[in-house]
């Protein structure tokens, strides 16, 4: 019989010696699950958090998507790029500035079931697409530029491209299209207008709040021309408006076209002294590069310059990273931006027992709706149901010179939303 | 609690074998298992493949749907213009779709899948999955869109581009008759034309213009009527929004256009890659079975040897702990049984073997101290018996065993060597062969009687040597006999006596010898003690008679009276002179004699001796020695030796004189004493005479024996031969038979120094007279005046002293007086020598001359006087007193 107890006592001395690692793991408490209603994402310990980032990079407008991803740069600088002690992953794709640009940018973001939201975008022509995308696969995007009213909301009430889970820092220029119509009207005493839009969601969207008050207010808007992004021939437009012979002419284009009716305009003898108003687009220090002199005149409508010491700080920030002065005054809203989804990941986000992150899609949206009062650098930010967290603030400048640059631009207000700015305006006069 | 195992040492057989049989079992199933394992895994892979294949599949599908739904909406756009928008709708719209569906589908089945739950890597990104399936998606709705705007643009009869067409025709023919107006719609058509080929919005900004322009011209148109007038600004407006909505038509169309751009710059290298995937897929599938198989293979052969090798190890444990061990007490038994007794099984392990071996080994043990016992008996008893043995073979006596015929069974060495024979030879051969014919019949006599006896009483036994010669032993035996008292063999032992009887010979030859010697000793000291006396008186007599003599005058028969009275002295001097040189006493004067020039010297006088009836016949040899001899003292003994051989030669012989070197070894002279180990010469005289018995020989040495008749002779002539010859250190032998003649050998010492002669020259003395003082000193009071009276004659001074001291006290009163001291030698209280020494210390220049009728060792060695003694045999005459004294002073 010893042979027999031999065996089994082997056997059973091997068993014990398999089961001693297993029994050596310390019980852990359960996991939770991700209960979120648009699901979760689960970041290991060891892994990153991926944002999405969608930008114009290319084109006259990079200026303006890279304002956008310096912004977002430096609100992860200030959080040692890390969230939830988790290094953020960018994953960075060029918009074109188009629609199609953003639609294809997003799917790419989208398409990585890891990206946890999606910074942008530039324009708003591609945030009309974009965010399409991604609303649809229960992402949040956040943008510090995009201010087509039709992105939101238009009159209060929601505008034809708005997606559940788009939300934006750069204000609703539906009130720039209004500024501009009420100061040609009003205070330059224009009752003839035209414009110009390029079927881009932003610019058809200043030019109808423009032409919607214009016309309000009692004036005529005789022509309401289109040009096609990237075509260069604008001499039949051009003719069109100077057979017109309108008083004024709001033109809130991007650059390259926005550069082009401005010289071809003043090229032109019937509309070299045309008054001319532009968009906040255009608000670019390239822009002044590019046409110079020929700018001097021309009225831009475009967001308050937030005067705070967070700015001023921010400002320092940037150039001692960036070696140089911003172009534009878009990456203040994009900081805003930046910060703000920061929060709302680190409100959506439960830290499991072994250390992975269980983040909700829908808890982020809900963070962001419920966004009231945020101290950004561009002022209080209180997200509304449309994704506006804004509170609009627009000014009226006057070019004088363009070798002082935005600087100089902000300096010559002419005319505001604010009561102070206008009274101070009229003083001038 | 698992208590500790039983050590496999202390397991039996049984349990042993029960272990490894369980190992063995464990072995198989754990090979069996491992087996499962393997074929498991190769089903995984293999399921893998399948799932990797289908995959595949898939993705190649969706790749080609979604090319082929692009060529097929490329080719609608190329195509519904000319061949129309419901045949293109229908030919490459629809099927774009139904791809672009199916595309869909497989994109979301691939995206459903789990590609963590592979086996192997596979590079499928879902991500890529995701852009993909989103961009089907998206080319889905861009494309459908497409559809409805191109259907917008171009559906008759309805399409903007047909309302456009109908509404140019009416304006065309509402111009007709205003060419102006004409002018302007034909540069509005050909900008809309410009328009719908290079689509660009500035072309129909033209168109715009130029229709702005028509709106403001025409109502100056007189030839136009107002109804027309208000139907073209009608026909303007609808055409300026349909075209507008074309723009807006294009416009999406363009931007659906850059969509698919997108869309295939998204997805081509996404495409490329799962295509490259898919052909990595192959690859990686068709190395993962070829992996699954050979790591199934690796598994199964490692098992197999880990098999082998766990099996190998069992043998080898089996085999060390049972079959070896078996084997090794085999192997000890083996070695036991053939008488190693040292050796010792190893135990090992406590089991049924090691219990064996144990017992193995304590009844080795137990056999080994009993072997051990009765080997130290054997080597005790060899040890007796090799003692015996070696007494037995060593033994200074012969030994023999024989059975009871006389059969030899064992000699000894000595006893084989003493019959001149090797133990070998004479091994098993029968006494017999030790026996001559007259010897055998004494043999089977002692035989018998020794058998009957029991016992063989030391006995002496002449046997026969190998080389026939006979010879004594001295025999003695006993039977031997068995446990039962039956006589088993016969066992001698045997002396060889022949060197003991030889010896014994010897000795009494020698013992004869030595009482021969004596005698002749005492005879020769009486004879020299009667010569003394007898040269003492005869010097007187013989003085005085010369005295007398030279007195007598003319009286002639006093004269001859005298003169006999000289003679007879001179006779009895020789007779004495004889008596000494037999007792050695005789003064001699040796020199070195050649033998052979002496004889032939003496040659002629020799024959004249023995006349002319006896030959005499010399065989000299050429190579002899000189001896050391008075050479008158060799003249004497050839001429004894002859005389003797012609006396005893009746009538006509011969006698031989022969000479020889001969050499004496020492073992010569052990049993020959009267002659020392040497070189001689040898000188025989050979006679053919009657010879002598041995009665006779045993007595011719002594003196004044004779056979000769009465008168004939003195009986001095061997005794005086065997004086001189002993005197000069040599040997005499006599070989005679009675009728077969007399050889007598004399030996003398070869004398091997070249110095020749050692008699001192002495000055030739013409005068003897003298004047000067001698001293005489002799006891002899009668031999005192006559030498006083002599030298006083011849005019010496002479002083005569009879005992030394006076003669001493005469000189210590008288110093430097005397020139010469004669002196006797033996004299009482002071010899002559002792006197000279006192009288030299007194008058050391004073000169001595000793007389004496013998030498004395006082002054000589065995009768050689040296040559720096003067010395004067007694009796001596007047004449050779005085030339001895003259030739004494006259020598410087």
């Amino acid at each position: 019989m010893l042979p027999i107890k031999i065996f089994i006592r082997t056997l059973y001395t091997a068993t014990v010696l398999l089961l001693l690692p297993l029994g050596a793991c310390k019980s852990t408490p359960p996991l939770i699950k991700c209960s979120d209603l648009l699901g979760c994402i689960t970041i290991d310990t060891n892994q990153p958090i991926k944002l999405g980032v969608l930008q114009a990079l290319s084109g006259k407008v990079a200026p303006l998507g890279e304002a956008q991803v310096r912004g977002l740069q430096l609100a992860l600088d200030n959080k040692d790029n890390k969230i939830l002690s988790h290094p953020v992953e960018l994953q960075i794709e060029d918009t074109g500035c188009t629609r199609e640009g953003g639609a294809n940018a997003a799917l790419k973001v989208i398409a990585d079931p890891q990206t946890v939201a999606i910074f942008g975008t530039t324009c708003s022509e591609a945030a009309a697409s974009a965010s399409k995308v991604m609303s649809a696969a229960g992402i949040t995007m956040i943008s510090g530029n995009n201010s087509a009213p039709f992105l939101t909301s238009v009159a209060g009430e929601v505008a034809p491209h708005w997606q559940l889970g788009f939300f934006r820092t750069a204000a609703n220029e539906e009130n720039a299209g209004k500024l501009a119509a009420t100061f040609a009207y009003t205070e330059l005493g224009l009752r003839t207008a035209a414009t110009i839009n390029d079927n881009d969601i932003y610019t058809k969207g200043l030019t109808e709040s423009f032409n919607y008050t214009f016309t309000g207010l009692g004036g005529e808007v005789i022509l309401d021309l289109a040009i096609n992004k990237g075509e260069q021939i604008l001499t039949p437009t051009l003719t069109a408006i100077a057979k017109a012979q309108p008083e004024i002419l709001f033109f809130p284009l991007f650059q390259p076209e926005g550069n082009q009716v401005l010289l071809q305009t003043r090229a032109l003898p019937s509309l070299k002294n045309i008054p001319m108003i532009t968009g906040g687009a255009l608000i670019e220090k390239s822009f002044f590069e590019d046409v110079g002199n020929v700018a001097i005149g021309v009225y831009f409508v475009g967001q308050a310059y937030p005067h705070g010491l967070q700015a001023q700080q921010l400002l320092q920030q940037y150039i001692k990273k960036y070696k140089k002065d911003p172009g534009v005054d878009y990456y203040l809203s994009a900081y805003d931006a930046a910060n703000l989804l920061i929060r709302a990941i680190t409100e959506a986000t439960i830290v499991n027992s072994d250390g992975t992150l269980l983040i909700g899609r829908k808890a982020i949206r809900d963070s962001l709706y419920s966004t009231q009062n945020f101290e950004g650098v561009t002022g209080n930010l209180s997200c509304d149901k449309f994704g506006d967290c804004a509170t609009p603030s627009f000014n009226i400048f006057l070019l004088k010179n363009p070798q002082q640059g935005i600087t100089g631009l902000r300096q010559n207000i002419v005319y505001s939303t604010s009561p102070v700015l206008q009274n101070s305006f009229h003083q001038q006069l | 609690m698992i208590k500790k195992l039983p050590n496999w040492h202390y397991l039996n057989i049984t349990s042993k074998s029960r272990a490894v049989f369980a190992l063995l079992v464990l072995l198989f199933a754990l090979f069996i298992i491992t087996a499962y394992g393997c074929f498991r895994f190769v089903k995984n892979t293999e399921n893998d493949i399948r799932i990797t294949n289908n995959l595949s599949q898939q993705i190649l599908e969706m790749n080609l749907g979604m090319e082929k739904s692009k060529n097929l909406l490329n080719n609608f756009f190329i195509h519904y213009q000319q061949m129309g928008l419901e045949q293109a709708h229908e030919d490459y719209a629809q099927p774009s779709i139904y791809q672009i569906s199916k595309t869909i589908s497989l994109s979301n089945e691939i995206k459903k899948r789990t590609f963590k739950d592979l086996r192997f890597s596979l590079n499928v990104n879902e991500t890529d999955i995701n852009i993909f399936l989103a961009s089907a998606k998206r080319f889905a709705e861009t494309s459908l869109q497409a559809v409805v705007l191109v259907t917008r643009r171009a559906a008759q009869p309805n399409g903007l581009l047909e309302q456009l067409k109908v509404h140019s025709e009416q304006l065309d023919t509402l111009f007709s008759s205003s060419p102006n107006m004409r002018e302007l719609n034909a540069q509005a058509h050909l900008f809309y034309k410009e328009y719908l080929l290079t689509l660009t919005r500035s072309s129909m900004q033209e168109v715009f213009n130029r229709h702005q322009a028509i709106t403001q011209q025409l109502p100056n148109q007189k030839n136009i009527s107002k109804d027309a007038q208000l139907h073209i600004l009608e026909l303007l407006q609808k055409w300026d929004a349909l075209a507008t909505n074309l723009l807006s038509v294009d416009l999406d169309l363009t931007s659906i256009k850059k969509d698919f751009q997108l869309q295939e710059q998204t997805v081509a290298p996404i495409s490329q890659a799962l295509i490259t995937e898919v052909h990595y897929f192959t690859e990686q599938a068709r190395e993962q079975i070829e992996k699954a198989y050979s790591i199934a293979l690796t598994i199964t052969a490692i098992l197999a040897a880990i098999t082998l090798i766990v099996m190998m190890k069992l043998a080898s444990l089996l085999h060390n702990t049972i079959t070896k061990r078996i084997l090794h007490l085999s192997d000890v038994a083996d070695q036991f049984s053939k008488g190693d007794l040292f050796v010792r099984a190893r135990v090992g392990d406590h089991d049924e073997l090691g219990k064996l071996s144990e017992i193995f080994n304590t009844t080795v043990f137990r056999i080994q101290e009993l072997v051990k016992n009765l080997e130290n008996q054997v080597i005790l008893r060899t040890q007796e018996f090799q003692t015996f043995k070696s007494i037995f073979d060593t033994a200074n006596y012969g030994s023999a065993i024989t059975d009871l015929k006389g059969n030899l069974l064992y000699v000894n060495d000595y006893y084989a060597k003493i019959h001149g024979y090797t133990q070998e030879e004479i091994n098993n051969k029968h006494l017999a062969i030790f026996h001559s014919e007259e010897q055998l019949a004494h043999f089977n006599d002692i035989t018998s009687s020794f058998l009957e006896d029991g016992r063989f009483e030391p006995s002496e036994i002449w046997h026969t040597h190998k080389d026939g010669i006979a010879f004594p032993m001295l025999m003695a035996g006993t039977v031997v006999y068995d446990q039962h008292g039956a006589p088993q063999s016969m066992a001698v032992t045997a002396l060889d006596i022949a060197e003991q009887k030889q010896a014994e010979i010897e000795k009494s030859q020698i013992e004869a010898q030595y009482y021969q010697a004596q005698k002749m000793e005492s005879v020769g000291r009486l004879a020299g003690g009667v010569a003394h006396d007898f040269n003492n008186m005869l010097s007187v007599i013989l003085g005085f008679a010369e005295i007398a003599r030279a007195s007598a005058g003319t009286n002639t028969s006093l004269q001859n009276g005298l003169t006999e009275i000289i003679n007879a002295a001179h006779k009895s001097a020789d007779l004495v002179r004889q008596l000494l040189a037999f007792s050695r006493k005789q003064a001699i004067t040796p020199q070195m004699v050649q033998c052979n020039t002496k004889l032939a010297e003496s040659r002629n006088m020799l024959e004249r001796l023995i006349g002319e009836d006896v030959h005499l016949h010399y065989d000299l040899d050429d190579t002899l020695g000189p001896v050391l001899i008075d050479p008158s003292q060799f003249d004497q003994v050839i001429t004894n030796l002859v005389v003797n051989a012609r006396d005893a030669i009746q009538g006509v012989g011969t006698i031989k004189i022969s000479t020889e070197h001969v050499t004496f070894a020492e073992d010569y002279c052990h049993t020959h004493t009267y002659i020392a180990p040497g070189k001689y010469s040898m000188v025989a005289v050979e006679d053919s005479g009657c010879g002598m018995s041995q009665e006779i020989m045993t007595q011719i040495f002594e003196p004044f024996f004779t056979t000769k008749e009465q008168g004939k002779g003195t009986g001095l002539g061997l005794s005086t031969v065997f004086g001189i010859v002993k005197q000069n250190g040599g040997a005499v032998n006599v070989y005679s038979e009675e009728g077969q003649g007399t050889i007598v050998k004399v030996y003398f010492p070869l004398h091997e120094t070249t110095k020749t002669g050692l008699t001192k020259d002495m000055p030739t003395t013409t005068t003897i007279q003298g004047t000067e003082t001698i001293l005489i000193v002799e006891d002899e009071t009668s031999l005192l005046r006559l030498c006083s009276t002599i030298l006083e004659s011849l005019g010496y001074t002479v002083v005569g002293e009879q005992n030394p001291q006076s003669a001493l006290d005469h000189v210590k009163q008288n110093p430097r007086k005397f020139d010469l001291l004669l002196t006797d030698v033996i004299m009482p209280d002071m010899n002559g020598n002792q006197l000279r020494e006192a009288i030299e210390e007194i008058q050391p220049q004073i000169k001595t001359l000793f007389m004496s009728g013998y030498t004395s060792e006082i002054i000589s060695y065995q009768g050689v006087v040296a040559k720096s003694v003067n010395f004067i045999q007694k009796p001596f005459s007047k004449q050779s007193l005085a030339e001895k004294i003259r030739s004494i002073l006259d020598a410087r």
